[in-house]
């Protein structure tokens, strides 16, 4: 019990995210957020706003004309507006979000074989995989569910050294025999990286979709919404890509109803992993392009 | 000089001093072959069973499918010289999820069309080290016989 809190204490040491990242997250639960809100909210955040145009600017389209010369000026409401509207409310979030907990998910975390930066190129791959979902399926997700891909395994940061402090490895325990890695977390600490994910994602306000996409990315269950079926599909896949494998390999548990309630087929799953492998690249370059603006 | 062949590539080499290595092995598949009589040895690290799922994926990258990896594989091989009848081949990883419906078992559908494949062309799968759910890495040397695999379990030859 004693250790159960100490993660909670250290959860809670963890660097809050701005409150422009918590508007966000809130305005992408109403699911119809006003552009004009979303672009006044951006505003108070010069990184994510500088990030934005740039981003926008790299996308197919041109901004839309207005202003007293035909165009709207570089950095001005209207460009930015355009900006968001050009990405979407989905892609905004994921990037406000990246923002901010890039940081945290670079440094290697050797209790789960993972080098520096794969947690990080995990969570990438897996938020891609939910772009390329989203083409696939006919089902709505909700707008925080990119955000909640590249966050599902943060969890492990905090986990990490606590493993490391055990000296007793999920791994070591899942190498002698068949045992899904979250339950042999769970014997050892008390509790699994998906529920400490979600843990951080509601101590930082980021809303109820990406915290229950968060939690249940493991073990979706019949009921829940698509996005938390969506993560789970999204991690495996990004795994398969090759993306984030560490000690606990592919020692998860999957569940295929996920792949049903969505109405992705087998070769639907195999187009995914082969469609992410190929745009991951310039995911992680464009992403990377996002370290460098905050370090 | 140590060469990393990542997922949807493969190396081919006559060099002595080449060495080749797959890392991390997942899902994917990585074909080590050896040739003692040409000193030729290679390796192919595929993803996915069949490029019929992606087509424009297989034409940007045949290395990522058995399919059209494989083939490309042992003519390039056997443009270095290295025939079938004298090559070995080592097949690693196939790894899965936990998974009773098999729906994720690409693992297991990755070997199966590996091993078609080779069969097809006459090769013969000298060593193995597949399934589970533990991603590997496999390094093959010129000139040793077996090659390393390493997994979260053991590291052991190939």
């Amino acid at each position: 019990m004693s250790t159960h809190l100490d993660i909670i204490r250290d959860i809670e040491t963890l660097p809050a995210p701005s409150p422009v990242v918590v508007k966000l997250a809130a305005l992408a639960g109403e699911r119809h957020a006003d552009v004009a809100e979303l672009t006044s909210v951006i505003r108070y955040d010069p990184v994510l706003r500088a990030h934005l145009l740039s981003q926008a600017g790299r996308l197919p389209g041109e901004p839309a004309s207005s202003g007293t010369n035909g165009h709207a000026s570089p950095g001005s409401a209207a460009h930015l507006q355009d900006a968001v509207v050009l990405m979407g409310m989905a892609q905004v979030l994921d990037i406000a979000v990246m923002l901010h907990a890039s940081e945290l998910m670079m440094p290697a975390l050797p209790a789960y074989g993972l080098v520096e930066g794969e947690l990080w190129r995990h969570g990438i791959a897996a938020s891609l995989a939910i772009e390329v979902i989203e083409g696939l399926i006919s089902v709505d997700l909700s707008p925080g569910t990119q955000a909640a891909a590249f966050l599902h395994d943060l969890g492990k940061v905090v986990l990490s050294s606590w493993i490391e402090q055990g000296g007793t490895a999920p791994a070591g325990a899942s190498r002698s025999r068949q045992a899904v890695f979250g339950r042999e977390e769970l014997e050892v600490l008390g509790v699994d990286h998906a529920m400490v994910g979600a843990r951080i994602a509601q101590h930082w306000g980021l809303g109820s979709e990406i915290v229950t996409a968060i939690r249940g990315h493991h073990e979706p269950s019949a009921g829940e919404e698509g996005s938390v079926q969506a993560v789970g599909v999204a991690n495996l896949a990004a795994k398969v890509a090759g993306c984030g494998l560490g000690a606990e390999g592919l020692n998860l548990g999957a569940d295929a109803s996920a792949c049903g309630r969505l109405g992705i087929t087998c070769q639907d799953f195999e187009f995914l992993c082969a469609e992410v492998h190929l745009r991951l690249p310039a995911a992680l370059q464009s992403a990377g392009r996002l370290v460098g603006a905050i370090r | 000089m140590i060469h990393q062949v990542g997922i949807g590539e493969m190396r081919v080499t006559d060099s002595s001093e080449e060495v080749l290595i797959a890392s991390p092995i997942g899902a994917g598949i990585a074909l080590a072959l050896r040739n003692p009589a040409a000193r030729v040895h290679g390796l192919l690290h595929f993803m996915l069973p069949d490029s019929a799922a992606h087509p424009r994926a297989a034409i940007e990258n045949p290395c990522l499918f058995a399919d059209t990896a494989i083939p490309a594989f042992l003519r390039t091989a056997a443009a270095l010289g290295a025939s079938p009848a004298e090559s070995s081949i080592t097949m690693v990883g196939g790894a899965q999820p936990i998974d009773p419906t098999e729906f994720f078992a690409v693992g297991a559908r990755n070997q199966a069309t590996a091993r078609k494949i080779l069969w097809n062309n006459g090769m013969r799968i000298e060593s193995e080290h597949v399934g589970g759910s533990s991603a590997r890495t496999l390094r093959i040397e010129p000139g040793k016989e077996r090659g390393t695999v390493v997994t979260q379990e053991r590291e052991g030859e190939a």
